[in-house]
């Protein structure tokens, strides 16, 4: 599984990403969104996990942007807000399966990952 | 019919709203981070029992990571815990300075959203004024926010506290598209009832790409 986390919070993204390799999952980070359109010339990418408040362009903008460049690509929102009236609002735009509050526990969002690549095993 | 006081009374907590929801979504990517590098530190460990050596500089840059995110968070409690107290009394004796260092702090986050980097530059002496701390707050905030829509190129917003004579003034600069409506879009809603709360004028300047918010040295 290849993934690509965006996060403006390089600390946070830098170091998910390190956990993430460290459970065998080839994890590439940037901290914008112009950035993470660069990661696409790298290579493809089976899921993009992306923070929706970020500066300039945020995470429900960059999933289009991306989604226009690998048709494929499946996507995980993450973020900071925890409230009730909020979820609602971020999940009307992207469905509470593709959705995950920070503090981020590791094994939610990989069992989401997985799960969202490979949907047929339901 | 909702009548001047209402609608400013509303205006108000709506911006405390909106300043406290900034705040906690600052503090909850602290969190975040602290709660990544905690696990990260679990994870080396767990690597260590089955036979990775664990490396001490490696822990130690851990646990920096962590104490700098602490000192982090601790400052973005203690501005939340000013700001908080600034409702405190209707009038009061303000340090321009200090208080235009706390909206930075309070601002920097919805700004930098916009691709705006937030400064302050302070006044070679202090200008001290009576007024209502958190209506100043309020009507700055809606300086700084009608600002934003003001800059195209530029990527840099300057705050700016000066000493005028016998009353203060309040320099929000940075702006490179002025339209004309600008000052006519800051006071209309609540901007107008503000203004006449801190019996101040505001004034567009667009020579130097400014917004200037006049103010006695008392209102009281």
């Amino acid at each position: 599984m290849r993934v690509l986390l965006v996060d403006d919070e390089v600390e946070f993204v830098s170091t998910l990403a390190e956990r993430l390799a460290i459970r065998g999952i080839e994890a590439t980070y940037a901290t914008t969104s112009a950035e993470a359109l660069s990661c696409l010339e790298s290579g493809d990418f089976d899921v993009a996990v992306l923070d929706v408040k970020m500066p300039k362009v945020g995470g429900l903008t960059l999933k289009k942007e991306l989604e226009a460049r690998r048709p494929g690509m499946k996507f995980i929102f993450l973020t900071g807000y925890g409230s009730e009236h909020d979820f609602k609002a971020i999940s009307e735009h992207v469905g509470t399966d593709y959705y995950l509050v920070k503090p981020v526990d590791i094994d939610a969002l990989i069992a989401k990952m997985e799960k969202i690549i490979k949907p047929e095993r339901e | 019919m909702t009548n001047g006081t209402e609608k400013t009374g509303y205006a108000n907590i709506q911006f405390f709203g909106k300043m406290v929801a900034s705040l906690s979504h600052e503090i909850k990517n602290v969190f975040a981070i602290i709660h990544e590098n905690a696990g990260l530190l679990e994870d080396l460990i767990v690597l260590s029992e089955k036979g990775m050596p664990l490396d001490p500089e490696r822990l130690k840059g851990l646990s920096k990571r962590m104490r700098d995110q602490i000192i982090r968070g601790n400052k973005i409690v203690q501005n939340m815990n000013r700001f908080a107290h600034s409702a405190d009394e209707p009038i009061e004796n303000i340090d321009l300075n200090q208080t235009l260092q706390l909206l930075r702090h309070l601002f920097e986050r919805p700004v930098a959203m916009k691709g705006i980097v937030l400064e302050t530059k302070d006044s070679e002496n202090e200008v001290t004024i009576r007024t209502n701390p958190f209506v100043l707050e309020n009507m700055l905030w809606l300086c700084v926010n009608a600002a934003m829509d003001s800059m195209t190129v530029s990527k840099k917003m300057v705050l700016a506290g000066e000493e005028a004579g016998d009353s203060a003034r309040i320099r929000v600069s940075g702006l490179d598209a002025m339209p004309e409506t600008l000052e006519a879009n800051i006071k209309r809603g609540t901007g107008e009832m503000l203004l006449k709360e801190l019996n101040g004028t505001l004034t567009v300047d667009s020579k130097t790409g400014a917004l200037i918010l006049n103010l006695p040295k008392s209102i009281s």
